[in-house]
């Protein structure tokens, strides 16, 4: 074994035994959001505090959009007419902004934890 | 048009920046824009290749493809300038020592530029793919704007180069003698960025636990969307409220990489790599760590100890349990391990940790030294003495004493070793008396690089009283150990391990065990 694939193996081990950890994370609780005429709907979501959720975002247009959000720290791009999962949380009470990469302009939503 | 140029720089913005430090830091290697080229070229091939099947990608691995895709990327990107930065230490010792020009040069052609030509091509593509995608839809949605989006496009991409040339003639320019000293402290930081930002990504596809959500939030002085946090995310891996799991991702590469580079160097550049190491031990205790918490480290401890041996080892074990009590502690231990004897080791360690309803917190500061007793083999077992202390980190948190027997049993390829351990509460906060624990490992020696080992670890607690044995902490499990040599950079060790709960009150249903060490003498 070179130096170099030792590494990446030791790397790749470390990597690897983290994975698992959260895996069984489908009962969560899931909301969900439509990109529409690249706008969010609803553009508040309402989400409970200290819970890990899932947010299924529908993409419904036919162009590509990025769901980003500087708050939540999460970035995921959806390609039109798809679904995309984000695993958000547990979050503090609070408002986080949220935003449609591809089409700032418009795309604007809040995410209201309570 | 504008949203085109803004959205086209920031992207260009992170990968120019970082092809303008890799191409700095590959300053006088003759062929280097060959490598630079192909990753370069590479890299726009991919992105049209990873905006083409984005969807694809998107629905693998139970549509989280997208997720694992970036990750991976990042962490090759993060292997790639490690490597790098651990070759350039190494090296730069060998061309001091040769002074001849002409080994010089022949030394600086091995460098290992196919390494960072790889970063530039993944940094790339990433942005890239992400330009592409951005691109259609406009196009494909819009056709009256498509001369003012790609006036807007060309604008941004011709703004995110020039931010690029900057750093780079920067570095050149006012860097000197220098420049391999910052480009490889700006790839260190470069590289733990890109490890935690490739964590948050495995947080998001639900991979890794987030261990907190706002560690600190500096949102109200460096916003993540203003100019200055785009670009102190794109060069030290800034965010305004990192999860616990980035912070510790970030503080392990910096400790593995900036541990390699500081141990190989030779003594004249010890002050740069003493500089990135600083930069790693601030972030770990200036970033409002605080903590009282009672800690699980489990390892189990040799008596034999090696003579000349420093090491750098950053291990860790997370809990789970049906009973949300219970579930998802982390502890985390930050080593430094010098063996200057044949028969006494020493270490200072960092510990951190994190409660199930809590964020990960600095717990204490530890000193800790390993007494080999009996000369290896020569009597019945082998035996030492471990003694701690340990700095509570928090108003209020006891400072704490722990002494352990280390023995130890080799009968043919098979190796047992027992820990009795002894823990006490020392000064202003102290309470509570003596308290008994143990660790004890049976283990096949089967390869050095795999040895299967079952370990066992216990709390009885206070001496004396030690209450009842459902309330008491017993674990047990498999771990698989091993240690990969390589050559002249040292050795690779490795733990990896589940141990399952024994009792039902005083233990997790399960916790699972890492360690990762690196290793080598003087």
């Amino acid at each position: 074994m070179s130096k170099y694939s030792a590494l990446a193996a030791a790397f790749a081990i470390a990597a690897l035994g983290l994975a698992p950890i959260s895996a069984a994370a489908e009962d969560l609780p899931q909301f969900t959001l439509k990109i529409q005429n690249h706008r969010f709907v609803p553009e508040t979501l309402t989400l409970p505090a200290g819970k890990r959720v899932v947010l299924l975002v529908t993409n419904a247009d036919p162009t590509p959009e990025e769901f980003e959000s500087y708050d939540l720290d999460r970035e995921k791009i959806i390609v039109g007419n798809t679904t995309g999962k984000v695993y958000i949380g547990p979050l503090d009470p609070g408002t986080y902004a949220f935003f449609g990469d591809f089409h700032q302009d418009t795309a604007k939503g809040r995410v209201i934890v309570k | 048009m504008s949203a085109t140029l803004i959205i086209v720089f920031r992207e260009v913005l992170e990968a120019a920046l970082v092809v303008g430090i890799v191409l700095a830091a590959t300053q006088g290697v003759p062929r280097r824009m060959f490598w630079i080229g192909l990753g370069l070229a590479s890299g726009v091939a991919g992105a049209m290749l990873v905006a083409a099947f984005a969807e694809v990608i998107a629905n693998t691995a139970s549509g989280m493809g997208q997720e694992l895709f970036n990750a991976a990327v990042l962490f090759t990107a993060v292997i790639m300038l490690g490597w790098h930065n651990v070759w350039m230490s190494r090296t730069g010792r060998a061309m001091t020592q040769e002074l001849k020009a002409v080994g010089a040069a022949i030394r600086a052609a091995e460098r290992p530029v196919y390494a960072l030509a790889i970063v530039i091509g993944v940094a790339i593509l990433r942005e890239g793919s992400e330009i592409v995608l951005f691109l259609y839809g406009i196009a494909a949605a819009e056709g009256t704007q498509t001369t003012s989006m790609f006036l807007g496009g060309v604008l941004g991409l011709a703004l995110g180069v020039a931010a690029g040339a900057a750093i780079y003639f920067g570095l050149i320019r006012f860097a000197g003698k220098h420049l391999f000293a910052i480009t490889g402290i700006l790839i260190l930081l470069l590289a733990a960025g890109m490890a935690a930002q490739g964590a948050n990504f495995l947080v998001q596809a639900g991979y890794l636990p987030a261990l907190g959500h706002s560690i600190w939030d500096s949102s109200r002085f460096i916003p993540d969307r203003s100019a200055l946090g785009n670009l102190l995310h794109v060069l030290i891996g800034y965010t305004a409220r990192p999860e616990g799991i980035q912070l510790v991702f970030y503080i392990a590469t910096i400790s593995i990489i900036g541990g390699l580079m500081f141990a190989l160097r030779t003594p004249r550049k010890l002050v740069t790599a003493a500089a990135s190491l600083t930069i790693g031990i601030m972030l770990f205790g200036a970033s409002g760590f605080s903590g009282t918490a009672k800690a699980a480290d489990l390892k189990v401890y040799s008596p034999i100890v090696e003579e000349g041996e420093y090491a750098i080892e950053v291990r860790g074990n997370v809990t789970h349990d049906n009973n949300p009590a219970k579930d998802g502690t982390y502890t985390q231990v930050t080593e430094f391990e010098i063996t200057p004897t044949s028969y006494w080791h020493t270490a200072i360690f960092g510990e951190m940790k994190k409660e199930p309803f809590g964020s990960l917190q600095y717990k204490a500061t530890g000193w800790e030294n390993i007494f080999q007793l009996t000369p290896q083999g020569k009597y019945w077992a082998d035996l030492g003495f471990y003694a701690e202390y340990e700095w509570g980190q928090k108003g209020g948190a006891a400072d704490e004493v722990e002494w352990k027997i280390l023995a130890q049993k080799n009968v043919g390829r098979m190796s047992f070793i027992i820990n009795p351990i002894f823990e006490t509460k020392v000064g202003g906060n102290r309470s509570g008396g003596v308290e008994f624990k143990y660790a004890a490992q049976a283990k096949w020696r089967y390869m050095p690089q795999i040895e299967p080992a079952i370990e066992l670890y216990g709390e009885f607690g206070d001496i004396g009283h030690f209450g009842q044995w459902r309330d008491q902490r017993h674990q047990i499990g498999p771990v698989i150990l091993g240690k990969f040599n390589m050559a002249d950079i040292g050795a690779l060790k490795y733990e990896l391990g589940y141990l399952f709960g024994v009792t039902k009150r005083g233990s997790p249903d399960g916790a699972f065990k890492f360690s990762l060490e690196w290793e080598r003498h003087f």
